[in-house]
């Protein structure tokens, strides 16, 4: 007979520091995940796209932040305005591209129009409204609050969260440092649904010990055993960063596959480097010296995760210079490079085990070096601050097991 | 160049190089399908990103002997353990002397350890082939795929 799932006794609560270690359902749990929607997802700011997405007046982007669907409008005077994407009158889905350029957005039910400020400015056959005391300004599109950083768009739901800058802190303008002057754009995009938790995908941008994946017995990685500088920044709201970590491309590791990185480097950057910075709680930005990744992890399910991945270049460069970044991005973290593919393999390995439910510590203790796992650390105590759950016993048992 | 319809000889032996492309990916020979492109040969996959006003995303660009050397690394990685059946369809063959233009159709189909069969890409290939020392080769082989939202990620090419 089969047992069902969590019918197996947890094993010994570890014996190590509480934040050395890792509750596995706050993976697992869909009572947890529920939650995350509203205690995170619904109160800080989240990325939805580069402004180079939506150029021109008129251009737009669809999103979807803690499962609210969002239309995000460049506007006449440069601005951008973001709305969810639902109409006022029946509630129908306004606009069901994913992207384009508009004068206006008409919902195609029963073709209520909104101008891309958001105001109702045409209803059908209006006259049966006539003495309901209905006013077209009081239906428009709702407005959601929208800022950006670095040419990277956010939005926040809540308005009692602090303004965008205040969220991002000290990261704000460590991001500005490394735009280009002509700003960046975007060239690269694609998605992949893949079967773990949002969290664990986070935290595999986040700590360099899983190097080993990629290099104990192969050569896929670009980094060394003794290539790695210390350097973490951790700040306020869970975010860190790790600028300029030393990466081997071509020369002697040209077996690696990958083109040497000494020309076309972005602002900021060092020759044949990499900077990670990691947003809490879905964002990652990662440098290849040349090319600018954004991954953006959007929760399905506590076992399936959206991600986005957008690559980008400097905005009207030449298109020789674009041509190589784009084979750069390809060569490593493209939908086809030499390392993404192995990382989603890694993540999606775990979700199902930790399912189970028979193992449910997970440790996250390591120290002192390039590997340490204080990036997670510092990411769950955030965590646990918004959800208002220890990480390591998010549903108090632990104290009364010790 | 002047393209015509293919002798019945031309036209199978141009199916047979794009049929076995397909059968060497399905049985994961990926230096033998490289050796299926000429020296000077290029190799481009991408999708029209409808995110991005429909630009040619491209996912993957090599030319000969990057195609070789990545196909000499895919044992390294860790990969996708999954079966893949690489099929072929819809082929329609131009030729012209030693020159030749050919687009298919195609599906990837993957079956996991459990014995679980999935629907995994579609797209289609436009070809242009060289014949060399008797023999058929791609010359250039552009892989334009429709699926854009992968169910896992792929080391290998897909066509």
């Amino acid at each position: 007979m089969e047992l069902p799932l969590g019918a197996v006794a947890p094993e010994k609560v570890p014996n190590l520091p509480p934040s050395h270690f890792v509750d596995t359902r706050i993976y697992t749990d869909a009572g947890i995940f529920a939650e995350e929607r509203i205690k995170i997802f619904a109160k800080v700011w989240n990325f939805v796209c580069h402004e180079s997405e939506i150029a021109s007046a008129g251009s737009f982007r669809t999103a979807t932040v803690a499962g609210y669907p969002l239309v995000v409008v460049r506007q006449n005077d440069g601005g951008i305005k973001a709305f969810y994407n639902i109409c006022r009158h029946r509630q129908a889905q306004v606009v069901r591209a994913c992207s384009g350029q508009a004068k206006s957005f008409q919902c195609f039910y029963h073709l209520w129009t909104y101008g891309i400020d958001g105001r109702l400015v045409g209803v059908t056959l209006p006259e049966g409204y006539a003495g309901t005391g209905f006013d077209k300004a009081d239906y428009g599109l709702r407005e959601v609050r929208v800022d950006s950083v670095a040419g990277m768009v956010f939005v926040c739901l809540s308005d009692e969260t602090e303004s965008l800058r205040e969220f991002l802190g000290e990261v704000a303008p460590v991001l500005e440092k490394y735009a280009p002057p002509e700003g960046f754009e975007v060239f690269h995009f694609h998605q992949a649904e893949i079967k773990t938790n949002w969290k664990l995908f986070f935290e595999n941008n986040s700590e360099r010990y899983h190097q080993a994946l990629h290099w104990v017995t192969r050569s896929t990685g670009t980094w060394g055993k003794t290539s790695l500088p210390d350097g973490w920044t951790f700040t306020r709201n869970g975010h860190n960063y790790k600028p300029f970590e030393g990466a081997r491309y071509g020369g002697e590791h040209v077996n690696v596959g990958l083109d040497e990185r000494r020309e076309h480097i972005l602002p900021g950057h060092k020759p044949n480097s990499t900077a990670s910075h990691h947003l809490f709680p879905d964002l990652l930005l990662v440098s290849q010296t040349t090319v600018l990744r954004i991954d953006h992890l959007i929760p399905l399910e506590p076992g399936r995760t959206l991600i986005e991945w957008r690559a980008l270049g400097i905005k009207g460069e030449d298109p020789a210079i674009r041509a190589k970044r784009i084979k750069h991005h390809n060569q490593y973290w493209g939908y086809g490079g030499v390392q993404l593919p192995e990382d989603i393999t890694a993540t999606e390995s775990q979700w199902p085990m930790m399912a189970t439910g028979a193992v449910r510590y997970s440790v996250i203790a390591r120290e002192g070096d390039t590997f340490s796992d204080e990036p997670l650390r510092h990411y769950y105590k955030e965590w646990s601050r918004r959800m208002a759950r220890p990480y390591w016993d998010p549903f108090n048992e632990v104290s009364i097991a010790r | 160049m002047a393209f015509s319809r293919p002798s019945y000889e031309t036209r199978q032996a141009i199916e047979e190089i794009v049929l076995t492309a397909a059968a060497f990916l399905d049985e994961k020979r990926f230096l033998d399908w490289a050796e299926l492109f000429a020296d000077d040969a290029q190799y481009e996959m991408l999708f029209k990103s409808k995110e991005l006003r429909d630009i040619d995303d491209y996912v993957m660009q090599f030319n000969k002997e990057e195609l070789v050397s990545r196909m000499k690394l895919l044992p390294n990685y860790v990969i996708d353990t999954a079966k893949r059946l690489h099929a072929v369809s819809n082929i329609k063959i131009e030729v012209d002397e030693d020159r030749a233009a050919c687009t298919s159709r195609f599906t990837v189909y993957r079956t996991l350890e459990d014995g679980t069969t999935s629907l995994y890409a579609v797209g289609s290939n436009d070809d242009a082939l060289v014949q060399r020392a008797g023999h058929w080769l791609f010359l250039k082989r552009r892989v334009v795929l429709d699926t854009r939202k992968l169910e896992a990620h792929t080391h290998m090419p897909l066509q």
